[in-house]
């Protein structure tokens, strides 16, 4: 994994490094100028001394005698070198350190001083100037046939001190960058350490969260200690550990739910059968047959809720979509909840209408329809008010159908309304009887979704309303 | 033992009334937590068997009023909520006893006769007098080692006097013990069951334990209790 820390002290010190270099080669390059240029001074002022020593009269050129105002051309180690031509070539004079050796010459524009590094005779790396001039006359000389003669100086000098000082100075460069360089990155890991100390408290604080300790906000405990670039981190891990918190309880509700709603069937079923078996006597079998197969029927009729919610979160149903005669539907599914719920809506003398217009066609996985139907029928019949009506209308317009259920449901309060869809609702906390278990609605959600048919619950002066709405219809007639 | 069960399951209520009754006791049954508390407001019970999430009220508020009006009637929680935090709620709220569903109808039996002998005093489930001999887990009953043949009735009165010994218990209590709380008070059940049970008694050679009251009821004047 990327280490934050580590790339950006990585950036921090390339980019100082870099600045640095740039630094210190404008730096190099200022002092190696400037340097060259003092040396190069001192080349054109021999050269001028020299010049202003050359004169010439009567069409001849010399050199006025050089060794007392200018010893540093005596013949010695560490000498400078200087030679005088005259215009056709021919050594007018040389320094004696040069002895009988010569010093390159260039042939460069009258007047203009020409320099360049050379070799020099004793094999020292050095530097040239070589000038062109008019040695200097009387102003009252007559010019030999009417022409200014020309001579051309050229003096040199060795540069091993001036390179001497230009590696000092190299070196110092160098080792000063590395030395800022070796700086920067141990400041920079310093302030790094400091300034991310905050992250890594809130990764401790992180660390150390528990199950039930997603209740904690965040950014209230930091609120006086953490920088303020970490709040809006703050504030999302507050509303990702409230999700998270959310779901916890949500799966616990659920388990609580689903233990609670298998274990009771199931602690009727073992007693039936312990108090059956100790004594056989009592009870007709038939009435105990009947009563495990009332409990087998509940147990079932959770676990095949279940599984069809699991499936649906899953995504596991396929769809079968075909034209479905809405009308032809609804009727049937009405019939089999007069069938499966008979004694019920017999008891509360609850009645079934139907109001849907004839000939209006869908296209839908008509299975999966009437199952959602059926489960909305079987609430409205479980939960309706006695002797209310449970009614089933459908509209259609442009394509698109509203399918409503509605049923007087004088218990029911508008805060229950939006919990109606969750797994194992009930009304009643008790949770008593074991007809339904609270995952009817929760399956129409699912099976809704799964056929892109929007739900919408509501309750309007006591009259509980389910609205199915999309597009589905097919034609109508 | 008169026997109170407070639960909501229609099925469950009925199989442990039938269960109950057969294993001695003299069962009340209500569906919901208000009808619950009311019985046992209203009546003597030795032992209650309560479920937590009723109707109407909860099995813990039931709980929690029957102590704050001063009933110390054993409770036993029969509930499907299994986690420590409610099993600790209930105990701290006065409960006895707690038993996760689904359940052992035999651990509920022997947990329910734990509570009786707790009523009194007796931590043996063998109870002695003379050489009269009483096991509340088997239900049966011995006189200097020989088995005295009692039917359930019979051995619930005997239970009862042996329980009690040294107090008069009333008829009335006797006959509301043998589950026979809605009979005619000149019924003569208890004259009846009490009479067989003396004569199944002399019949292994025991003396005349249980003395009659006039008016008053039925008495074992001597206990002893004693560890095996």
């Amino acid at each position: 994994m990327t280490s934050l820390r580590g790339r950006l002290t990585l950036l921090l010190v390339a980019g100082m490094g870099l600045l640095l270099a740039a630094g210190s080669l404008v730096l190099d390059r200022a002092i190696t100028t400037r340097l060259l240029h003092a040396f190069d001074a001192t080349l054109i002022a021999k050269a001028k001394s020299l010049e202003t020593l050359t004169e010439q009269q009567k069409g001849r050129v010399w050199l006025e005698p050089t060794h007392e105002v200018m010893p540093e051309f005596e013949a010695r180690l560490g000498a400078e070198y200087f030679q005088l031509w005259l215009a056709d070539g021919s050594v007018l004079a040389r320094s004696h350190s040069l002895r009988s050796g010569d010093l390159p010459r260039f042939g460069g524009p009258l007047a203009i001083p020409v320099l360049r590094d050379v070799t020099l005779p004793d094999g020292r790396h050095g530097r040239l100037i070589e000038l062109r001039f008019h040695p200097r006359r009387e102003k009252d000389e007559p010019l030999p046939d009417g022409e200014l003669l020309d001579a051309t100086l050229a003096v040199a000098g060795s540069r091993e001190e001036l390179d001497s000082s230009l590696s000092s100075l190299h070196a110092i460069l160098v080792f000063f960058v590395l030395g800022l360089l070796m700086a920067t990155a141990a400041l920079v890991r310093v302030s790094l350490r400091v300034g991310l100390a905050p992250l890594n408290d809130l990764a401790l604080q992180l660390d150390s969260l528990r199950a039930d300790s997603l209740g904690q906000s965040l950014s209230a405990e930091n609120a006086g200690n953490a920088p303020a670039e970490l709040a809006p981190l703050l504030r999302h891990l507050d509303g990702l550990l409230a999700r998270l918190k959310e779901s916890f309880e949500r799966e616990r509700a659920f388990s609580e739910n689903l233990a609670h709603e298998l274990r009771t069937p199931l602690a009727e079923l073992r007693a039936l059968a312990e108090v059956g078996l100790r004594w056989p006597e009592e009870g007709s079998r038939p009435q105990v047959l009947a009563e495990v197969r009332g409990i087998a029927l509940q147990m079932e009729r959770i676990v095949l809720n279940l599984l069809a919610l699991a499936r649906c979160d899953g995504n596991q149903h396929t769809l079968w979509t075909s034209e479905v005669v809405l009308e032809a539907m609804l009727g049937e599914a009405v019939e089999r909840c007069r069938s499966g719920l008979g004694r019920e809506i017999a008891e509360t003398e609850i009645e079934l209408r139907l109001d849907v217009p004839s000939g209006l066609t869908l296209v839908t996985d008509g299975e999966k329809l009437a199952l959602v139907l059926s489960n909305l029928f079987a609430n409205a019949v479980a939960h309706g008010s006695p002797g209310g009506p449970v009614t089933c209308s459908a509209t259609a317009s442009g394509g698109e159908i509203a399918l409503t259920v509605s049923n007087p449901a004088a218990s029911l309060a508008p805060e229950d309304v939006p919990r109606m869809f969750d797994r194992f609702w009930r009304k009643d906390a008790s949770r008593s009887g074991g007809q339904h278990a609270g995952l009817g609605l929760a399956l129409v959600s699912s099976l809704c979704r799964l056929l892109k048919l929007d739900v919408e619950a509501r309750l309007t002066g006591g009259v509980f309303e389910i609205t199915l709405r999309g597009p589905l219809v097919l034609k109508e007639t | 033992m008169r026997l109170l069960l407070i639960e909501d399951s229609d099925r469950l209520r009925e199989t442990l009334d039938r269960g109950l009754r057969r294993a001695g006791y003299a069962v009340d049954t209500a569906a919901d937590g208000r009808s619950g508390l009311s019985l046992a407001m209203e009546r003597a019970y030795d032992l209650i068997v309560l479920d937590l999430m009723l109707p109407e009220i909860d099995g813990l508020s039931v709980l929690k009023s029957l102590r704050e009006a001063g009933r110390s009637t054993h409770i036993l929680i029969l509930s499907a909520k299994d986690v420590v935090e409610d099993r600790v709620q209930g105990l701290r709220l006065g409960a006895d006893d707690y038993l996760v569903k689904p359940f052992a109808f035999d651990e509920l039996c022997a947990r329910l006769e734990a509570l009786v002998r707790r009523s009194y005093q007796a931590k043996n489930p063998t109870l002695r007098i003379g050489g009269l001999e009483v096991d509340t887990t088997s239900r049966r009953a011995w006189y200097a080692g020989r088995e005295v043949k009692l039917t359930p009735r019979e051995y619930r009165i005997l239970e009862i006097l042996v329980l009690r010994a040294g107090q008069i218990v009333s008829r009335r209590d006797l006959r509301e013990d043998v589950n026979e709380p809605e009979s005619d008070s000149a019924s003569n059940i208890v004259d009846v069951l009490v009479f067989s049970i003396r004569r199944k008694l002399q019949e292994q050679g025991s003396p005349s334990l249980i003395q009659t009251r006039r008016s008053q009821g039925y008495i074992i004047e001597t206990i002893e209790t004693s560890a095996p």
